[in-house]
Parts: C-alpha cells; sequence; structure tokens
C-alpha cells in the first residue's frame, strides 16, 4: 500500500475527514485517502505524478488544473471512463485505471509516436496513411489503437440516470463572491432563485485562498439558509438556449431548467504558458496547487519554481512556503516596481526572485527535474533543479455561456481579455467573468446583477417592467449599452486599473490586470497548445503557413479547442498566437463560438431515464397467463399467438376463437354535424346509414391516398360510433379534429374514447352459441343480421356488440367498458370452452383475412396508394358531395390505375414467398441492366402466408394493372436469385361470396 | 362481477391486498397502512385513483350545464381553474369543456344528471363517461412535485400550480390530465392518462422516486390521510 509522504499538516480550509481513512486502488497498487480526497488529490499525496498519456505522442500527463477543465486527469472508475479524477471524490474500495496506455501508464510503449512525429503533422490524415488504399484498414486499426481516451465498456450499466425539471425567476450559475452576492440579491428582490455551482462547496476561488475574508462565510451561510434560494453544488451548466433554457449536470442526473433571467458568474479560467516541455507532470496551474494545499492538504512538490505574472503567483509562492515546500526561486515577468508589497516581503525573507523572468524550458522524463529561467527580453538561461512548476500568468474570462446567451463580446487590449460589453434582456453577468477581480468589488457587482435580474423577474417583489424590453436594458446600472464606453462596465468606479493594494480586510490587491500578454517563449522542443489532442505551437504555425489562418479554420484543420477542455485551456493562447502569426489584432482575430455543452458530459445523462411508453390491453395479464408470445405493434403489446397460429385459424374455422382487439382505435361522433362530417372524412355515403346499422369506411386525405379505414356505426339518432385502425387511432383523431375545426365541424362533437372499451371479436361458426349463453337479447340472423350494432348486456356487461367479420367467418366485436373487460375475457372463454373456443392471436388474424383477400391499410397500402389502384373502387362514391380524395379519385379513374393491388397464387402452392419480395420481367432496358441484370421490377409483395385452411401459400402483391386485370395471369417473383412464378386472384380466397359471415 | 383498474397487475406485483369498493377492486393496503400513511405524510407515496369517476362535458353550454346539474359555480372558473364541491370536484380546462372528478362508483349518478341536463339544448353538449378509460395515479406527499419534475416540465410550485387546479402536459412521454387536489394539508397530484399507459407510467413513477423512497399506499392510508389532514 502506497503511503502518503506528500499530505501536509491540517490545512484551515480543507475538506478532508482525517478521523477516517479509506483506500482504493489505481492501476492495481493500493492507495490511501481521506474522506472528502478527489482521486487526483489522493493520488498526488501518495506521490503518484503521471495520471494519464496524452492523446497523440503518449507523453506522461499529471495534475494541470485541478479543476476539471483540462483532459490531464481522465481515468477509467469501474465501467466509466473519462472520470475526472481532480472532481471525482474516492469511494472506498474504488478500482481506478489509466486510459490510452499500454502495457502500463510508467512504460507507453506507443509513446515512441514521439519519436515519428514528422510523419504525424497537423492534419496528417489529410497528408499521410493515405496511400496505398488498399493498407487503409490496417493504417486506421494502428491509429485508432493509439488514440482516443477511454474505451467504452459494453455491459456497462445504464441504470441510475434521469432528468429533473427546475423553475426559477433567477438562476445563477457560479458560487464565487459574485454568484452568491447575486442570488442573495436576487432573492431579497423576492424571486425564486436557483445557484448552481461545480464544487461541493460554494466560495468560488476563495475556497482555496489562506487568508480568508469573513464576508464570503457570512455570505455564504446567508445563502444557503435563505428560502427563496436553492443551492445544487457539484453541478455543472451544460449550456443555454433560447428563452432562457439552460441544461446542467450533476452525477447522473441532468437537470433542464427553464428561468426567467440569469445571471452568469461563471469566474474565470487560469491559463497556461506555452514553452518547451510545458506539459511535463509537476507543471501546475498556480490555482491547481492552491487547491491541492488548501482543500486537500497535499504539498504538490517538494522543491518549487513559481513563475508569475500578476500577484497570484505571489500568494501562490506563499502558500508552498507555508505548507513546506523549499521555493527555489519566483521568476515574475514583470519588474518589481509592479509587484505587491508581500511579494517584496518574501523576496527580502531570501526566496530568490528572477523579476521580468520567464521559463524558457522545461525537463524531465516522468516528473519535471528542473527549468530553464531567462530574462523577458532574452538573454542567458539560468537552471534551477525542482520537481514543480507553478505557472500563474493569467485568466480567461469564463464567458462561454455568455456567448451562447447572446452577449456581444469583445476583446480589452488594456485587459487582455475577452469580456462582455453587451447583454440581451434577461442576462446578466457578474465577477471575474466580467473582468473584476477582488472580492469587494466581485461582491459589489453580484449584488447590482442579482438586483436587476430579481427586478426582471415576473415574481419579484419589485418588478421593474422597464427592464423587460431590450431599450430598457441601457439603463441599468453595470449593464453596458451600446452608447457608453467600455469603461462605463461596472458599477463601482476604477475598479478596473485600481492601484494594487492590499485590501485591508482580505490581504488581496483589487481589480488589477491578471492577463499575461506574453503566450509563448521562443524554443525548439515540443510546446503545448492544446493538450487534450497534443496540438503544437508548430502544428500551429504550420497549418497557418497552409493557408488555415482564419480562427475557425484553423481550429478545423489542427482540432485544437475540439477536446475535453473545450477550449478552456487551449483557446486564448491559440487566439493570440493566431493574430501574432497572421499579424493581426486579436479583435481582428476574433474568437472561436463557444457551443454546449461547457463540460463533457456522458451520453447516460443526455439519454436519462429509460423511459419508453408501452401500452398494455385490459386484458394483458390474462394474455400472458395463457402464455402468448406477446409482440410489439406500435406502442401496443399484443399476442402473437398461443403457441400454434395455424391451429388458431382453424379453430376459428371450424369451431370459434377469441381476439382481443381492444387496440383498435374508436371515436365517438356526437350531434347533428356528424353523418356529414363522415360524409367528407370517407369515401363512401353515411347520410342515410340507419340507427343499428354498421358500414365499413376507407379514409383519404386530400391526394386520394388511403390513410385508415374500420367500420362506423350508429348507435343513436346523433351518436356514431367509429373504429380506426390500431395504429391510427392518435392520428385520425387528430385529422378529424382538424378538419372539424377547419369549418366542417359544425353540430358534431368528437372524442377520442379508445381507451374507454375493451373490445373482443368472437368468431367462428360456432360465435353465435357462445354468445348466446351470456345474453338474454335475441341474437338471431334475423334480429341481428350482418353489418349490424346492438346495446346489449353480454354476462351482465352492458356492450356494444357489432356483427362484422374481418376474419370472414361468423363473428361479433363486442365493446364494453374496459374494466369489465377482464371479466367479460373470461366469461366468454368459460361460456366457449364447450365449444372448443381458442383465443388466436395477430398471426392467426392475419392468416384469416388473407384468405378473404382484406386489406391491412400500412401493409397492403404505402403512402402513394389510392383506393382504385387498391381494387377497391367499389367503395367510392363520386356521386355525393364533395369529400377528401375527390378530385385525384375522379382524375385516377377517368386515367386508370397504372398499378393494381392483387390477390396472387402460387405455380409451386406450397412455397411462401416472403413479403416485400420484388415481382420482375424480362427487359433489354439499360435501366434495368444496373441491379438486377435482364430483369425490370414492375411489382412487389405485401401479404403472404401459407393458408391453412386451403393448403396453399396466397398473398396479395402489386403489380401493373394490365396484368392485375385478368384472372389467372402468371407473373415472376424474383426471390433469393431464382424466379417463381405466381397466378392473378380475383376475389376472396377462401368463401368469395361471403356466405359464412352472413349466416 | 367486478371492476379490474389497469393498475391491477403492477399493484399485485407490489403486494397490495386487495377488496371491494364501489364495484371495483383496489388495493387496500400494501401490508403497512401506518407506514404508508408516514410515506405520504413525510416524503412521497404513490395510490392508485382509477376507480375515481372522470366525465368531459363539451360544448358552448359545458360550464352552464355542469352549474345547474351539480349545483357549482362552474361557470365562473378560469380555464385550469377548479373546485371542490365536497364529494366530486369540477375543472375547466378550456371554454367548451369541463371536467367533472368524482369518487368511485359515482360515475353514474353525475353522468346521470349531467345528461339530464345536455339533453335540454340547443346548442348541443356531449357528456362523455371517461371513467374507464383512463388510468389515475396520485403522487402525494411533500416531495410529489419533486418526484414529478423528474418526469414533466411543468412548472408544479404552490404559485404555479396552486391546489384546486389542471394541467394537461406530457408527462414519461405520455399525455396526462393533472389535477392539483390536496388531501387536507397534503400535496397531492393526480395523473389522468390513456388506461393501456398506467401500468407504464406506474413503474416509471416508482423508478423515478427510488432514492425518494416512494412507495405504493392503498385505500387504508389514503382514508386515514383525508382524515388527520
Amino acid at each position: 500500500m502506497a503511503d502518503t509522504p506528500f499530505r501536509t499538516s491540517l490545512q484551515p480550509q480543507e475538506t478532508l475527514d482525517r478521523s477516517r481513512t479509506i483506500s482504493f486502488t489505481f492501476d492495481g497498487r493500493t492507495f490511501q485517502a481521506h474522506p472528502g480526497d478527489t482521486i487526483a488529490s489522493a493520488l498526488a499525496a501518495g506521490g503518484q505524478s503521471i495520471l494519464s498519456r496524452s492523446f497523440k505522442y503518449h507523453r506522461p500527463r499529471g495534475v494541470l488544473c485541478g479543476a476539471g477543465h483540462c483532459p490531464n486527469c481522465l481515468v477509467q472508475v469501474g465501467d466509466e471512463m473519462n472520470v475526472r479524477a481532480c472532481m471525482t471524490l474516492v469511494e472506498e474500495g474504488m478500482q481506478v485505471e489509466h486510459q490510452n496506455a499500454w502495457p502500463s501508464l510508467d512504460l507507453d510503449i506507443m509513446s515512441a509516436t514521439a519519436l515519428g512525429d514528422a510523419f504525424l503533422p497537423v492534419g496528417f490524415y489529410y497528408k499521410t496513411f493515405i496511400r496505398p488504399r488498399a493498407l487503409w484498414p490496417l493504417y486506421e486499426h494502428i491509429l485508432r489503437h493509439a488514440a482516443g481516451l477511454g474505451k467504452v465498456d459494453p455491459n456497462s450499466s445504464p441504470d441510475g440516470y434521469d432528468k429533473q425539471y427546475l423553475h426559477a425567476d433567477v438562476v445563477v450559475v457560479g458560487g464565487g463572491p459574485a454568484g452568491m452576492s447575486a442570488a442573495l440579491s436576487a432573492a431579497e428582490n423576492g424571486a425564486r432563485v436557483l445557484l448552481f455551482d461545480e464544487n461541493p462547496d460554494l466560495g468560488g476561488h476563495w475556497r482555496f485562498q489562506r487568508n480568508q475574508d469573513p464576508q464570503i462565510q457570512e455570505l455564504r451561510s446567508a445563502v444557503s439558509n435563505h428560502k427563496s434560494i436553492q443551492v445544487f453544488n457539484n453541478t455543472t451548466i451544460l449550456g443555454w438556449w433560447e428563452e432562457n433554457w439552460l441544461s446542467a449536470v450533476w452525477g447522473k442526473r441532468l437537470y433542464k431548467i427553464r428561468t426567467s433571467s440569469a445571471v452568469f458568474a461563471t469566474g474565470a479560467y487560469e491559463q497556461p504558458l506555452v514553452f518547451d516541455n510545458n506539459d511535463l507532470p509537476g507543471i501546475m496551474l498556480g490555482s491547481a496547487v492552491q487547491r491541492l494545499i488548501h482543500l486537500f492538504g497535499v504539498l504538490p512538490g517538494r522543491r518549487a519554481v513559481v513563475l508569475a505574472a500578476n500577484d497570484d503567483g505571489w500568494r501562490v509562492a506563499a502558500d508552498l512556503l507555508a505548507a513546506g515546500a523549499d521555493l527555489a526561486a519566483v521568476a515574475d515577468e514583470r519588474g518589481g516596481d509592479q509587484a505587491p508589497d508581500f511579494a517584496h516581503k518574501l523576496a527580502g525573507e531570501g526566496v530568490p526572485v528572477f523579476w521580468k523572468h520567464t521559463i524558457q524550458s522545461a525537463y524531465g522524463g516522468k516528473r519535471l527535474r528542473r527549468v530553464d529561467v531567462r530574462p523577458v527580453d532574452g538573454g542567458s538561461a539560468i537552471t534551477l533543479e525542482c520537481d514543480l512548476l507553478a505557472v500563474s500568468v493569467g485568466w480567461g474570462p469564463a464567458n462561454g455561456l455568455l456567448y451562447q446567451a447572446g452577449a456581444k463580446i469583445s476583446y480589452r487590449e488594456d485587459r487582455n481579455e475577452f469580456l462582455a460589453d453587451h447583454l440581451p434582456p434577461g442576462i446578466f453577468a457578474a465577477g471575474r467573468v466580467m473582468g473584476l477581480h477582488g472580492v469587494e468589488a466581485e461582491l459589489a457587482d453580484g449584488k447590482r446583477a442579482g438586483e436587476s435580474a430579481g427586478k426582471f423577474a415576473p415574481g419579484s417583489l419589485h418588478l421593474d417592467p422597464s427592464l423587460r424590453s431590450g431599450n430598457a436594458l441601457h439603463s441599468v446600472p453595470g449593464i453596458p449599452n451600446d452608447s457608453s464606453p467600455p469603461e462605463s462596465l461596472h458599477v463601482a468606479p476604477g475598479t478596473l486599473h485600481p492601484p494594487t493594494s492590499l485590501s485591508p480586510r482580505s490581504g488581496f490587491a483589487q481589480g488589477m490586470p491578471r492577463t499575461s500578454n506574453r503566450i509563448s517563449v521562443p524554443g525548439s522542443g515540443k510546446q503545448f497548445v492544446c493538450y487534450c489532442e497534443d496540438v503544437t505551437l508548430k502544428d500551429l504555425k504550420t497549418a497557418i503557413a497552409e493557408g488555415y489562418d482564419s480562427l475557425e479554420l484553423l481550429k478545423r484543420y489542427s482540432t485544437i479547442s475540439m477536446g475535453p477542455c473545450q477550449g478552456k485551456m487551449c483557446s486564448a493562447n491559440t487566439i493570440h498566437l493566431c493574430a501574432r502569426e497572421n499579424g493581426w489584432s486579436v479583435e481582428q482575430t476574433g474568437a472561436t463560438t463557444a457551443r454546449p455543452p461547457m463540460t463533457p458530459v456522458r451520453l447516460g445523462v443526455l439519454a436519462g431515464q429509460n423511459m419508453e411508453p408501452v401500452r398494455h390491453s385490459p386484458v394483458h395479464d390474462r394474455h400472458l397467463a395463457a402464455g402468448a408470445r406477446m409482440m410489439v405493434a406500435g406502442l401496443w403489446m399484443r399476442p402473437e399467438h398461443y403457441g400454434d397460429p395455424q391451429a388458431e385459424v382453424q379453430a376459428v374455422r371450424q369451431r370459434v376463437g377469441l381476439i382481443d382487439v381492444s387496440t383498435l382505435g374508436k371515436l365517438r361522433l356526437t350531434g347533428p354535424g356528424a353523418p356529414a362530417l363522415l360524409n367528407k372524412m370517407y369515401v363512401n355515403k353515411w347520410l342515410k346509414l340507419d340507427v343499428g346499422r354498421v358500414r365499413y369506411g376507407v379514409m383519404c386525405n386530400d391526394e386520394g391516398v388511403i390513410t385508415d379505414d374500420g367500420v362506423t356505426g350508429r348507435l343513436g339518432e346523433f351518436e356514431w360510433y367509429t373504429t380506426t385502425t390500431s395504429s391510427g387511432a392518435a392520428s385520425v383523431y387528430e385529422y378529424i379534429q382538424w378538419w372539424a375545426q377547419s369549418g366542417w365541424g359544425e353540430g358534431v362533437h368528437i372524442h377520442n374514447v379508445t381507451e374507454n372499451f375493451a373490445a373482443f371479436n368472437l368468431a367462428g361458426p360456432h360465435s353465435r352459441e357462445v354468445l348466446a349463453n351470456l345474453t338474454g337479447a335475441d341474437i338471431s340472423n334475423h334480429d341481428f343480421p350482418y353489418m349490424h350494432v346492438r346495446q346489449i348486456e353480454v354476462a351482465g356487461v352492458h356492450c356494444m356488440v357489432f356483427r362484422i367479420g374481418f376474419t370472414g367467418e361468423l363473428s361479433y366485436e363486442i365493446h364494453c367498458p374496459a374494466g369489465a373487460g377482464p371479466h367479460l375475457w373470461d366469461a366468454l372463454l368459460a361460456a366457449g370452452e364447450p365449444h372448443g373456443i381458442t383465443p388466436f392471436g395477430v398471426e392467426a388474424q392475419r392468416i384469416l383475412r388473407l384468405e378473404k383477400a382484406h386489406i391491412i391499410v400500412g401493409q397492403d397500402t404505402d403512402a402513394l396508394t389510392d383506393p382504385l389502384s387498391a381494387d377497391m373502387a367499389w367503395i367510392v362514391k363520386h356521386d355525393k358531395d364533395n369529400f377528401l380524395g375527390n378530385r385525384p379519385l375522379k382524375r385516377i379513374a377517368d386515367q386508370g390505375p397504372v398499378q393494381k393491388l392483387v390477390g396472387f397464387t402460387m405455380q409451386s402452392p406450397g412455397l411462401v414467398p416472403e413479403e416485400g419480395l420484388q415481382i420482375v420481367r424480362r427487359s433489354d432496358t439499360a435501366d434495368s441492366q444496373i441491379a438486377n441484370p435482364g430483369l425490370e421490377i414492375i411489382g412487389w409483395v405485401t401479404s403472404s402466408r401459407l393458408s391453412p385452411t386451403l393448403g396453399k401459400a396466397i398473398g396479395l402483391c402489386w403489380i401493373p394493372a394490365a396484368m392485375a386485370d385478368t384472372e389467372g395471369t402468371e407473373f415472376t417473383i424474383r426471390r433469393n436469385g431464382s424466379l417463381l412464378t405466381g397466378r392473378v386472384h380475383h376475389g376472396a380466397f377462401y368463401d368469395p361470396e361471403g356466405a359464412r359471415l352472413r349466416s | 362481477m367486478m371492476l379490474i383498474s389497469p393498475l391491477h397487475p403492477p399493484l399485485e406485483k407490489s403486494g397490495a391486498v386487495f377488496i371491494e369498493a364501489a364495484g371495483w377492486r383496489q388495493a387496500q393496503s400494501f401490508g403497512d397502512p401506518e407506514g404508508e400513511l408516514q410515506a405520504a405524510r413525510q416524503a412521497v407515496a404513490l395510490a392508485d385513483l382509477s376507480a375515481s369517476a372522470r366525465i368531459l362535458v363539451e360544448g358552448e353550454r359545458a360550464a352552464s350545464v355542469v352549474q345547474e346539474a351539480l349545483q357549482v359555480d362552474a361557470a365562473v372558473l378560469e380555464i385550469g381553474a377548479g373546485l371542490d364541491a365536497g364529494w366530486f370536484g369540477v375543472y375547466r380546462l378550456r371554454p367548451d369543456q369541463v371536467f367533472v372528478h368524482g369518487s368511485a362508483g359515482q360515475a353514474g349518478e353525475l353522468l346521470a344528471a349531467l345528461e339530464r341536463k345536455a339533453g335540454a339544448g340547443p346548442p348541443f353538449t356531449t357528456v362523455t363517461d371517461m371513467t374507464h378509460g383512463k388510468a389515475e395515479i396520485a403522487v402525494i406527499g411533500p416531495q410529489a412535485a419533486e418526484l414529478l419534475s423528474r418526469l414533466c416540465g411543468l412548472d408544479f410550485s404552490e404559485v404555479h400550480f396552486p391546489n384546486l387546479s389542471a394541467r394537461q402536459s406530457s408527462v414519461a412521454k405520455t399525455h396526462q390530465l393533472i389535477l392539483r387536489h390536496d388531501l387536507g394539508d397534503v400535496t397531492t397530484f393526480a395523473l389522468i392518462g390513456d388506461r393501456s399507459l398506467g401500468a407504464y407510467l406506474w413503474q416509471t413513477s416508482l423508478e423515478a422516486g427510488s432514492d425518494m423512497k416512494v412507495r405504493p399506499i392503498g385505500l387504508q392510508a389514503l382514508s386515514n390521510l383525508a382524515g388527520t389532514s
């Protein structure tokens, strides 16, 4: 087990519970940690400096930012890849492994790629590994193996992901001084506030500072205890969308947030410097050093060099000294006259200081060993032995969300920062993201922004309507407008250029310029601009020289800013380098577009909880109990069969069967206008259907294309009951409603009552006897003939019974209140038992209807099928008033259909051609040579089955009308390269006169 | 004959003890009525209210038909607002659509009263008994809004979804009519949607609230909840 040699004494701000020790493994080696440790902090405490290998060159990488922004600490934890070790708390027994290295993290053979980097220039995939083409699969295999991040575990559990919707008057993003101040101010203006922060505690950068300002603790407490503020720690905002719609991620949960206004107090990202070997483990940003010391009690190195270009670097130096490090030197790019007093005090205590110096090069293998420090203006370098280099050269405002929200962002030469200079209505910003540094300024700015946001929200106690228009925004304090100069940006005058004195309360200098404009130091080694994709300074220069000189082109060609950091570590440097290489200003160069997600997000988070609605019939459990094989039909689960569909067909033909047709769409039309509406919606006539009668109908759209079919019964003077196909219930209802509300709905109400009724079809020659056992009503053929409907009691349940016959047998479709469905199903089966009743499923129903040559809309028809071509000319009544499809159907009738749907049998009766097979004929046309040499496709099979009743294959198919019109015409079906012969069959295959269903 | 709720299979799987009430087979408890009551009062619970009466009245005269038939001030209700008449509730869904929500077994009585008045048109009014076509899941307890926020994009806060109000929205990718009808002082939302989707929505709701220890409760706990609130 690894010891923790780099653990410091207890730090005042640390988040560890040192009373407990837990253990975990990294690449099989056991490490100790305390609750509160991140994986990275625990590994650092144990002396593990390499956490990963780089994307392309497989160079060793260690902690760089310590804030979850860079790619350096991505690891595999269990079945989850690309876990940010610096943001993930250690858990007892956690198994952590490295990614993208073989055979081990310490000895990675793929690091040899660095030797062949002449073959891997920027955009190498456009230049090398292209020829010979035949070897590309080999190249691809090797490249894919060499590059990339973690490996997907196909057995990974999808459980635990979910999403939640949140609503607020004001959303505040960022829990630092400005964010907390904004949240409190907004809440005190009566707003419902949600505060999001990616860290485990509020305080932002103040969490890891040695000298704590008491104001921060008071503010933290006030925010946490305010009843109108809900704080979401460890939660990262992923993006902003129209109308203040934001998303955020917390663990495995995705939040979708709607807010009236938003305050972005997102702070700033510390930026790295570009110099030779600037990626060695042991080179960290200054804020990462502070996080390790103050939050986790870890000394990041024993002998340190600090590079400063602002006062923060000196604080890092002071922190290292206090934590017990040997400070080899502080190099400050500024002159001593620009440094704060406490820097001079440190210098006076014997710390070697190099004013106006920077870092030339770093050296080391798996860990930093020394650095060369040289004067900024050139000159000879001094070599310093060290195992830690803390780099504090500047900050880049985290303005990606502001950009997405529509803020206009421009470069401020005086600050070396991109800052928002115009905000859209409802969007506010505060703190470091607006270029303010120093607690007083940040607090004041947050208060101003929160107050404005609170007044903007409709729920505010002090709603200010003037804030809701774009023009009115110009009057809001602190919000810039087009006519005011950028200097008027903030409420605290002078905060942009204050003296660099110590704050009397915090010990922090107020509002000094923080960002070095020194981006790179000339050198000859590898100088990394992009840590994610291993893009070097040389790569960028090459790309620009090749003509990719605009920033967006440069990004796409070099892939810079397209890795896990999404530009947080590289964008600012790239912009400066691009500007310098082209001889442009930074303003002219511009910035790349910030797009969501702002941080890498697991696909499971985007997918959320598995929600796949599934519909169950009222007797679903009866089917399961009967051993049905269930099938998916749209959203419905339906019994495909109960073991032997052929036997089920025989049962219906010879005895009696029962099928659950509850899935049928059911519409209730009421009012005097119902028949007129039906007359327009269906191609046949409805005005004279008597009460108690039922009629089959076909519905077309206004192009004459069949959209649905079903039966409609007239239940009363003003009450009609229509069934649709199972899949068409919702769409037919919407379609009828659309036309009704467009002027055809006078005097009619339409309700979708699909779910109100269970429906069962009792079919077969014995069905009347079965039904008669359960009802006192007269159901004789005389009193209840074919195509009639009766409302009668069956098994004590009030039912609508339709005498119709999709199967071609005497049958009754019984509709009852859905809650009574199980009772009726059981009663029908019990009553049918003496007659050998059998439940039958969808497969048997399909065979039965095919024997009758009945079509299924959607199976035998498609998006171009009209009823005339579908051999249903008999149902189209052109001698009635206008109806949907009337004119196109008249045209088709005049011209005659080109193709026709027709029944067929096979020359080889036992051979069933699969549905979808092509029907072909011999042809020598050029077109026919492409897919099927010598054959022309003239049709296709839509339905086919072996009929157990007839003992031969039957089906429906589309063929040219001229062929279809003649009974017995032979045609050719192409199947797996062989040609089969089919014959045209007119009418039903079984009981063509319909005597059985009328019996 | 006993009427069966669409949630019967999942309730049975959860160990429900069934009784017959108002003609329906309903879950009396899940073996721990006191624990169920506490869950509803302190966290969140689900109950099957599919046996409730649900009647839709449509037409230009819908509100006045309800007002005259049931002797309530339905005509003054704003869209989305409801009223509690003791043994039933009334919610206005559209200018021409009113939803009447009653206890189990009351559908017939309500239907008869409404149809009597509806028949007095013109303009004609349609009364539709939706009782059998819907599953109804009550989400009960102080964490009810949070559970629902994991399934639905609506704002369930007190301000935007007060007691005795109705909204229609997608819940777990299904269309639902959502009623807020608190049981005494306990926040209660009723999800009313297609019967066939009831089992799916029940299971999905349980999964969404698993970290909140959501649990199903029966009639006994519901009754106690209403009585002790």
